[in-house]
């Protein structure tokens, strides 16, 4: 069966459209750089600074590890695999992954969206600790969490109750304070 | 057969640098450190660091022992497609053909035809598939793609969790929660084949744990431009609207209630027997009216340690009414499932539901089924599990599904699978499985005259109730790797075995001569069996910041079978309605001040049956924003020929249209 004419116009029109795109690759792509990161890589970059930008306790900052825990559904992957043993003011970093409440000390708790239904319950169960908890679920800031963690635009940004900060006794400086979106308890969002 | 000419012309040359330069670009990546050190950046510079959003779960789609590939909501807006056909379009490894203005044929691994009847389709948990062929009527799945999160889509059998009718693939339609779609949303636009849309869409707040939005849509399509001698008239509208409520009963339960109507005149051009005397042909154009109608409950309860049980039911209403048919599809459906999941990986579901289709054709002389109204009740139960040997390294799954159907009885649907990930970043999965596709009613009791035989004899098809369910046995295997931080590769292959496959049989020893005009059967029967075999290949390449190509690349080869001593002389037909070769290729960048191109771009190779020979479509979206929540799209279909044709319908007498290149702007307002 003898081709039909269209095809070969067809043909010879993506054969051009395709050569454009990719020299157009080859030429602004000259040095492939690193990917755009993922949400979950800046999160992690953040909870770094958090543990830099936020004064505990002295009972925790005696102690010889610091520890940040993911609650719930593990999103991170090995985000933080290149920064676990680094030194943050002189305690050794450590990360865990739970699915319950720890009752052993916590410095950051960062909750995941999955455990969203039992907020309350786990901020209950805090009560009174020197934990920073952070979390990615809506408004968690005005719940009672200490920050939040919201994607805008295809930006992290993050926002911070200070009135569950002092009742956590976690000091946040005031370069991080500078930075967020603050909140106090009771505000609506 | 050759896709691309092997002359030494400009273009190929320049073809050949661009390509050597592009493939040489992931080699000098593996030069620069694997991770990017966000940990580096100071505070202010992270507040500035853009994201992917590519997906929330990442490990998740990567650990699935199965050829599946997820579009997202994103990549939706961003390629310009205005229908869900369309839009499967961007999935590798579907074969998506525009037969005209309002009709596709999409399928999985082969078996195309407007009645291509081995794929289930789902929209947020409810089946679209129709029983009256076996199929789906796209032209009525006009889902509100703004509001899609995503669409899964799974090549390969999914018996074991889905149920029958998921032969070749399973498509999961979900739609985005209230709470993600909350404010309004208006957008406006026209062009010349998508003639004129609309859409409004606003959610709220209901109190303290709910959520709820409402929306209503509307579109005209422009008639697509005739292949043949016969004008086309397949010009279309259709309207849509509905709501979503979802509400936290309590800490560990959610509510979600979903109803949707639809209504619309759908253009179509027949030619089909019309009369029992001559001339008997008649070509008729007239508008197919269709409506429909679903309202959706679903209870979900999280228990603690990891476990979750979902019960939902549905009642869906759809209508068609056109010359030769009019049906009437009623399906209430109830369907349980439990999830547990363990610490060390360990994954148990399992569940069972019961569906009662209710049915009532008006016929005609062309067209009838045997009989009138039918109601089918069909119970089912799966068990499914995952065990994690050794986590993250090693996972062993599988299951079953038993169905009982009131009509053919008990089918089963087993299904193993395995997961190995030699080291992080990449994997292996290889499958067994076996799936079923039970009778539709046209198997079993149609009757309709298909032609006219040497000028005088009518051509019957005649179902049959003794038609058994087609059964295949599939082998598939995978491989899924991250090359490098910004290319990813994803390959399948598969052997299906297929047995008892639909044929028309002629029946001499029915033939009624008594009849006026005399007529001869063909009757429905299983007297088929195939193989089958097909690579799909896809890769995801982050060039850089803002810019990302992906390629895909689908081999297909069918050999069908008869029975020895079978009658049928059209079935084989389906070893060349499915392309050999199928090249993708998407290009996605963003430019600054927010403004969005992609190009989309196919190369098919030729349907010899039906006289389609090979061709290419390109599609641009350009989105710019114009002010805060205000934005502008233009975009061009089917760019690269004025018109062309994808397939034909030559079993249905659809009259053979074009698919022409097409523009469209719209202005999309958020508030």
């Amino acid at each position: 069966m003898g081709r039909p004419p269209t095809s070969r116009s067809g043909l010879a029109g993506f054969r051009l459209a395709a050569a454009a795109a990719l020299l157009l690759l080859a030429v602004t792509g000259a040095r492939a750089q690193a990917p755009r990161p993922s949400e979950y890589e800046v999160k992690a970059a953040f909870l770094y600074n958090f543990a830099k930008f936020v004064e505990w306790p002295a009972e925790r900052q005696a102690s010889a590890t610091f520890t940040i825990a993911i609650l719930g559904e593990d999103s991170f992957g090995g985000t933080f695999d290149s920064i676990v043993g680094r030194d943050i003011r002189g305690r050794r970093l450590l990360i865990e992954r739970l699915t319950e409440v720890p009752e052993e000390p916590v410095d950051i708790l960062f909750i995941s969206r999955s455990e969203a239904r039992r907020l309350e319950q786990i901020l209950a169960a805090l009560e009174g600790r020197p934990v920073l908890t952070v979390s990615e679920v809506e408004g968690f800031a005005h719940r009672g969490g200490v920050v939040s963690l919201v994607v805008e635009q295809k930006k992290v940004r993050f926002e911070i109750n200070v009135d569950a900060a002092a009742r956590s006794r976690l000091e946040v400086s005031s370069k991080l304070l500078k930075l967020a979106r603050v909140v106090r308890d009771g505000e609506a969002p | 057969m050759a896709l691309l000419s092997t002359r030494r012309s400009p273009v190929a040359r320049l073809l050949h640098v661009a390509l050597g330069l592009a493939l040489a670009l992931p080699l000098w990546a593996g030069r620069t450190p694997l991770r990017y050190d966000l940990t580096e950046l100071s505070l202010e510079e992270l507040l500035e660091v853009e994201v992917s959003l590519a997906s929330r779960h990442p490990q998740r789609l990567a650990e699935t022992p199965a050829a599946v590939a997820v579009l997202a909501g994103e990549d939706l807006r961003r390629s310009g497609v205005r229908s869900l056909p369309e839009a499967l379009r961007l999935v590798p490894g579907l074969q998506v053909a525009r037969v005209d203005a309002n009709k596709w044929v999409v399928t999985s691994r082969g078996f195309a035809g407007l009645f291509a009847n081995k794929l289930l389709v789902l929209i947020d948990g409810r089946s679209v598939y129709t029983p009256m062929f076996s199929g789906v009527f796209w032209e009525s799945q006009d889902v509100f793609l703004a509001d899609v999160e995503r669409i899964e889509v799974i090549r390969g059998p999914g018996g074991a969790l889905w149920g029958a009718n998921a032969v070749n693939g399973i498509i999961n339609v979900v739609t985005r929660g209230a709470a993600s779609t909350q404010g309004g949303r208006v957008e406006v636009g026209g062009g010349t084949e998508e003639r004129a849309f609309g859409s409004a869409r606003y959610g709220g707040r209901l109190g303290e744990g709910g959520h709820y939005r409402v929306y209503g849509k509307w579109f005209a399509r422009d008639r697509s431009a005739p292949s043949g001698p016969l004008a086309v008239r397949d010009d279309w509208h259709m309207g849509r609207g509905g709501g979503r409520l979802e509400l936290e009963l309590t800490g560990a339960d959610d509510l979600t209630l979903q109803a949707d109507v639809n209504a619309g005149q759908v253009g179509q051009g027949l030619t089909y027997v019309r009369r029992p005397a001559a001339p008997f042909y008649e070509t008729r154009y007239f508008d197919a009216e269709v409506n429909g109608g679903n309202v959706l409950a679903r209870w979900s309860h999280r228990s603690r340690g990891g476990g979750a049980l979902t019960v939902q039911a549905y009642y869906d209403r759809f209508e068609r009414r056109e010359e030769p048919i009019r049906g009437l599809i009623q399906n209430l459906d109830l369907d349980l499932q439990r999830r547990r999941s363990w610490e060390a990986g360990h994954q148990l579901v399992w569940g069972g539901g019961y569906r009662r289709t209710f049915d009532h054709y008006d016929g005609s002389f062309t067209m009838r089924l045997v009989p009138e109204s039918r109601t089918v009740h069909l119970w089912s139960g799966f068990l499914h599990g995952e065990l994690a040997v050794r986590p993250e390294r090693l996972h062993l799954s599988g299951g079953a599904r038993l169905e009982h159907n009131s009509f053919t009885g008990f089918e089963w649907q087993p299904s193993a699978r395995v997961w190995w990930s030699p080291r992080a970043g990449h994997a292996l999965w290889s499958s067994v499985s076996r799936a079923v596709r039970t009778p539709s009613r046209a198997d079993h009791g149609i009757r309709a005259v298909v032609r006219v035989v040497a000028d005088s004899l009518l051509l019957v098809l005649r179902g049959d109730p003794s038609f058994v369910p087609e059964h295949m046995l599939a082998l598939d295997a995978g491989y899924r790797g991250q090359l490098s931080p910004g290319v990813a590769v994803d390959l399948a292959v598969f052997a299906n075995r297929y047995g008892d496959l639909q044929t028309n049989e002629l029946d001499f020893s029915a033939v009624d001569p008594a009849a006026h005009p005399p007529e001869i059967y063909a009757r429905v029967a299983n007297e088929a069996e195939a193989l089958s075999a097909g690579l799909e290949a896809g890769a995801d390449w982050q060039v850089r910041d803002g810019w990302r190509a992906r390629a895909s690349y689908t081999y297909y080869h069918l050999d069908l079978d008869l029975a020895a001593g079978s009658l049928d002389a059209t079935t084989q037909g389906y070893e060349s309605e499915s392309p050999a070769h199928q090249l993708g290729l998407r290009l996605q960048g963003d430019l600054p001040r927010g403004v969005e191109v992609d190009v989309v771009g196919r190369l098919v190779s030729p349907i010899d049956s039906h006289g389609v020979g090979t061709y290419a479509t390109a599609d641009a979206h350009l989105g710019v924003p114009l002010a805060t929540g205000c934005r502008l799209y233009v975009v061009g279909q089917n760019l690269v020929q004025q018109e062309h044709r994808e397939i034909d319908s030559n079993s249905s007498g659809t009259v053979h249209a074009a698919v022409q290149r097409g523009f469209y702007a719209a202005l999309e307002w958020s508030f």
